[in-house]
């Protein structure tokens, strides 16, 4: 089967992690800009950052074969610093144009602040603006009230729900989001998010319409095979395979290719994609293991 | 403004990408402003598309006048559309203009700003920007300065075209196809090499035969060791190759066909 793993971070991922996507059927993926495991301090931070997602982030990932689009936004931790905040918004309209920006996002609540709500706002106007779908970042603490604020934000301001994804949902939230016509994501995250049986459950409660799985993952402990992990459990578990499909590939295929930047014909055709590019002279692959027999030997190293 | 380009993007355009790009330039004519810039060099492939063009043999010698060896590339129509829009920015400004561009420019974008530098009528005041350019990982971004591309050849100095040659050694990139590689091997670069290839030998790794080409015209005493070692020990494409320097022979292969004979075997 394909996959479409609709948000995962792999800035933060090796090549391992590439490869083993790859293998496992991952064709595409969505990167959402999000924060990095500790504040950042300076806008460059943000722009080097928005640089690598439209640019070094897509070539490594294209050499294995999978395609790479992204979301732009400034996440709600790091709005709560204003001065930052303001010099990120400038920066954010020039990003958000670019080529295989599938979204603004991730944005919402935190800790739910007067900051976060301002440029949560800011960047709704821009998504409305540009018609662009948007990524919705539900918080961990205080989730249920964050995830039905953040809809009824987006609701004010004329969304409409059907250009919405709202991410990390739970048993908790799930019937609200999916009552009130948004795409609703389930992150397959071990510890702080979902685990993939309670998935297959829930599919089982909803159906696959408007039901998205993701990975998330990220530099903290988390499976970038959560995607291709959760469907064969599902497939094991009864679930039909247009049902699988539909929640691992269609409905975010169908969700973020609402921004006019993303096509399957860009990974069934896959014009990009050069062998000579992929297996042969560059820093990724350097010299690498999947290019022969004969310079694995030439190395000597022994795997 | 590149009059060439303008005159024959006006004339392969279908009109609704015409008339957009002609508004795009008569503004950035009449009230320049960075802003509508960056965000019309955004929009190309949106609006123009990004289908390869096709030019007639006439059209390609004109263009060849503005960019030797144009027609050894595929150009598509955003690509020239972004070209076109960066040769419309007044030369005084278009360094500190571009610069930003290029900090924030995503994979595509980067390809075609390298690839069209050579448009510029201030061109040689890229050569920090090119250097810059060529430290990136990136193939296709290294590729659209290094391969086919006249600017290199024209404008880097010897310590920069060095640099930028033993770094598409390393990348593993088609060497014939640098523009005028030929011309500019110098015995610095040969020396370079020779100690690369010594390197390769000492870690086991093979030495790719189209190394031997900047070896070609500076044969000393270190470089006939390792031609002759190379010509009892080589695979049968390196053997040709050394032969080729230490026995000239107007009738052995040119060093494109080997360029083009280890290209293939890597792409294979």
């Amino acid at each position: 089967m394909q996959f479409i793993d609709p948000h995962v971070h792999m800035v933060s991922r090796t090549t391992d992690d590439y490869e083993a996507m790859a293998a496992a059927g991952v064709v595409a993926l969505i990167e959402p800009a999000f924060w990095l495991g500790q504040p950042r301090t300076e806008v460059g931070s943000f722009k080097d950052y928005f640089s690598t997602l439209v640019g070094w982030e897509r070539f490594r990932s294209s050499q294995f074969g999978i395609r790479h689009y992204c979301t732009m936004g400034l996440n709600s931790k790091e709005a709560n610093n204003e001065p930052l905040a303001e010099a990120v918004m400038e920066l954010l309209p020039l990003y958000a144009t670019k080529e295989g920006v599938v979204a603004i996002g991730e944005i919402g609540y935190d800790d739910q602040s007067a900051a976060e709500d301002k440029y949560f706002r800011q960047q709704i106007e821009l998504a409305l603006e540009l018609d662009l779908p948007i990524l919705i970042h539900t918080p961990h603490r205080d989730k249920k009230n964050g995830t039905y604020r953040s809809m009824d934000v987006l609701e004010e301001h004329g969304c409409d729900p059907t250009k919405v994804i709202i991410d990390h949902c739970n048993e908790e939230t799930a019937r609200e989001v999916l009552d009130r016509g948004y795409w609703t994501a389930f992150t397959i995250y071990p510890g702080t998010k979902m685990g993939n049986a309670r998935m297959v459950d829930l599919m089982k409660q909803y159906g696959p319409e408007r039901i998205i799985v993701d990975s998330s993952a990220d530099w903290g402990i988390s499976d970038p095979l959560s995607v291709p992990k959760t469907a064969a459990l599902m497939l094991q578990r009864g679930i039909s395979e247009a049902d699988v499909r539909k929640v691992t590939y269609q409905n975010a295929y169908d969700a973020y290719s609402q921004s006019g930047q993303m096509d399957e014909a860009h990974w069934q055709d896959a014009p990009e994609v050069d062998q000579n590019q992929l297996f042969s002279g560059n820093s990724v692959l350097r010299a690498g293991r999947r290019t022969s027999e004969q310079v694995e030997d030439a190395d000597n190293i022994v795997y | 403004m590149n009059p060439t380009l303008h005159h024959l993007l006006q004339k392969h355009l279908p009109p609704k990408a015409n008339t957009w790009l002609e508004g795009k330039l008569t503004a950035l004519q009449t009230d320049f402003q960075p802003r509508s810039f960056y965000l019309a060099f955004g929009a190309c492939p949106r609006f123009l598309g990004k289908d390869p063009l096709t030019f007639t043999e006439a059209e390609l010698s004109s263009l060849t006048v503005a960019y030797p060896n144009f027609s050894a590339t595929e150009w598509t129509t955003d690509q020239l559309g972004r070209i076109l829009l960066a040769t419309a920015l007044p030369t005084e400004t278009n360094v500190e203009v571009l610069d930003t561009l290029f900090g924030t420019a995503d994979y595509r974008e980067l390809i075609a700003l390298y690839k069209g530098l050579y448009f510029l009528d201030n061109a040689p005041d890229f050569v920090p920007r090119t250097r810059e350019g060529l430290r990136t990982n990136m193939t296709g971004v290294f590729d659209a300065i290094a391969l086919e591309n006249p600017y290199p050849a024209r404008y880097l100095d010897e310590d920069a075209w060095n640099h930028m040659v033993l770094k598409a050694m390393f990348m593993q990139r088609p060497m014939y196809r640098i523009y005028r590689i030929e011309d500019r091997k110098n015995a610095k670069l040969a020396d370079i090499f020779l100690d690369y290839a010594e390197e390769r030998r000492s870690a086991y790794r093979p030495v790719s035969p189209e190394l031997w080409r900047f070896i070609d015209g500076f044969v000393t005493d270190r470089a006939r060791t390792a031609l002759e070692k190379t010509r009892e020990t080589g695979t049968p494409l390196e053997r040709r190759a050394v032969e080729k320097v230490l026995a000239p022979d107007a009738e052995a292969v040119s060093w494109n066909v080997i360029g083009r004979e280890v290209e293939t075997a890597l792409a294979g």
